[in-house]
């Protein structure tokens, strides 16, 4: 099973590399992630500097460049007719999925640390707390990670890639938005403890809680969870199709 | 080593594979013949295990293609018509990716790919990416991938579409010699193939098995002196 998974990622890995277009998404996440962290807050005038603004707006970008990373990961095994010999090999339709969805997280971890020159910049400027910034960046890859597995599963519905970025772009900014404790409160109106529970279930106030330095195991295991959740639903899809 | 039995299957309301049964030896070339729409590529998508079974067993060596389909499908090669290559991936690359997903060892693969560039014709585009080749090119990289593993069933969906003359000869030619160590089935409109090739010939006509004969039993049954008349009379509606 590791070796079809590991086959499978550096198929898709490499496939990312070999387009130009990796290299532009990668400038523009730089870019877009050092405006909005200098320039669209009061970074200059806050009382005291940290990237505190920089992560509250990851769910932001990755939610625009995940459905654009993961948008021809199927479409295009369909378009080349590949997806019918790599389905008939003897390999689990899941070590399938969870190559293509290892190779995109991995694209996602790699814009990540492509950002640590913002990191970089301010701690020769200032003194940072690193260990929270750390536990930021962990944060922030596993919120990419849930984002490229819903995605993906998304992708798995449509033949073409432009099908597939906007079924994406509309999932991740369901996943994103969606605030469970309000959902919630429309059904038991009286009960605000339900509420309140559904609520912290969102996938925002998750990532809130993390980005604020609370990274606890229930956090680590509901990302995790929705990411397993999300790939094997994908490899459910592609075997549904062969109905 | 190929049995099929009472193969059903419907896609939407439609009955496009009407219980098929049939064995296949190791060795030798069946040549899937039909009309457009007769099910030949949804036959060939059930035994490579791409579409599900509705009713009916496919067993390869033993291995049923439902329950065990790794073990299954590791004796089987298939080539979809129109494409079956990565276009971003090298030649070579493509080839080493298809030896590496049917877990077969890198030494056996570099003892292979000689001989097999050589045989298909494809020495001087090792290097190319697949997206930069011709479509005759790209057809027997993908055959290629498929007889790299050295497979025991090669299932191929209109091998020869898309070459010139000389390379279909060869590509005959190819396709013979292989045939004495592995079963192959091929589905193809092009009836030149199927008499220079073929050993068996299984006709298929609106999901039902017609005719189940060699060329000879094909053309007596018809009344017909080649196979292509036979195949117009057999399927007239």
């Amino acid at each position: 099973m590791i070796h079809d998974v590991l086959i499978c990622f550096y198929k898709d890995f490499k496939f990312y590399f070999a387009s130009r277009i990796i290299y532009l998404l990668l400038l523009v996440y730089i870019m877009m992630a050092a405006a909005f962290t200098f320039l669209g807050t009061d970074f200059y005038i806050a009382s005291s500097v940290n990237l505190q603004q920089f992560f509250k707006l990851q769910p932001l970008l990755f939610i625009i460049i995940v459905p654009a990373l993961t948008m021809r990961s199927i479409a295009d095994e369909y378009r080349s007719r590949t997806l019918e010999i790599i389905i008939t090999q003897p390999i689990a339709r899941l070590a399938f999925v969870l190559g293509k969805f290892l190779a995109a997280w991995s694209v996602c971890g790699i814009l990540l640390l492509s950002s640590c020159i913002i990191w970089a910049i301010l701690a020769n400027l200032l003194p940072l707390d690193n260990f929270w910034i750390l536990c930021c960046y962990l944060s922030a890859f596993l919120m990419s990670g849930a984002l490229c597995a819903i995605s993906l599963l998304a992708a798995t519905f449509f033949y073409h890639a432009l099908g597939a970025f906007a079924a994406g772009l509309g999932a991740c900014f369901l996943l994103n938005n969606v605030n469970l404790g309000w959902i919630a409160g429309l059904f038991t109106s009286r009960s605000m403890l339900a509420a309140k529970i559904a609520g912290s279930f969102s996938f925002s106030h998750q990532y809130g809680e993390m980005i604020s330095g609370q990274i606890g195991l229930a956090a680590l295991l509901y990302f995790l969870s929705l990411i397993a959740a999300f790939v094997w639903l994908s490899g459910a899809v592609l075997d549904y199709k062969r109905r | 080593m190929l049995k099929v039995t009472n193969l059903c299957k419907k896609l939407g309301d439609r009955e496009v594979i009407n219980d098929i049964s049939f064995n296949l030896s190791s060795h030798g070339i069946t040549a899937l013949l039909g009309p457009n729409g007769a099910g030949k590529t949804t036959l060939m998508r059930m035994l490579t295990g791409y579409y599900e079974i509705d009713n009916g067993t496919i067993t390869i060596f033993g291995h049923d293609i439902v329950n065990q389909r790794c073990l299954a499908s590791a004796d089987i090669s298939y080539v979809p018509e129109n494409g079956g290559v990565y276009p971003e991936m090298m030649v070579v690359e493509y080839l080493k990716f298809m030896n590496d997903i049917k877990h077969i060892s890198s030494a056996n693969f570099y003892k292979n790919l000689p001989q097999i560039l050589s045989k298909l014709e494809l020495t001087e585009v090792a290097d190319q990416k697949c997206e930069h080749l011709s479509k005759g090119f790209a057809r027997r990289v993908a055959i290629a991938g498929a007889l790299i593993t050295h497979p025991k069933l090669l299932i191929l969906d209109e091998p020869c579409e898309g070459l010139d003359v000389r390379q279909k000869v060869n590509l005959r030619a190819f396709l013979k010699e292989c045939s004495r160590n592995c079963a192959i089935l091929i589905s193809t409109h092009i009836m030149e193939d199927v008499e220079a090739l073929a050993e068996r010939i299984l006709l298929l006509m609106e999901g039902h098995l017609v005719c189940d004969a060699t060329p000879y039993e094909l053309k007596k049954k018809a009344h017909q002196f080649s196979i292509e008349d036979s195949f117009f009379t057999l399927t007239q509606r």
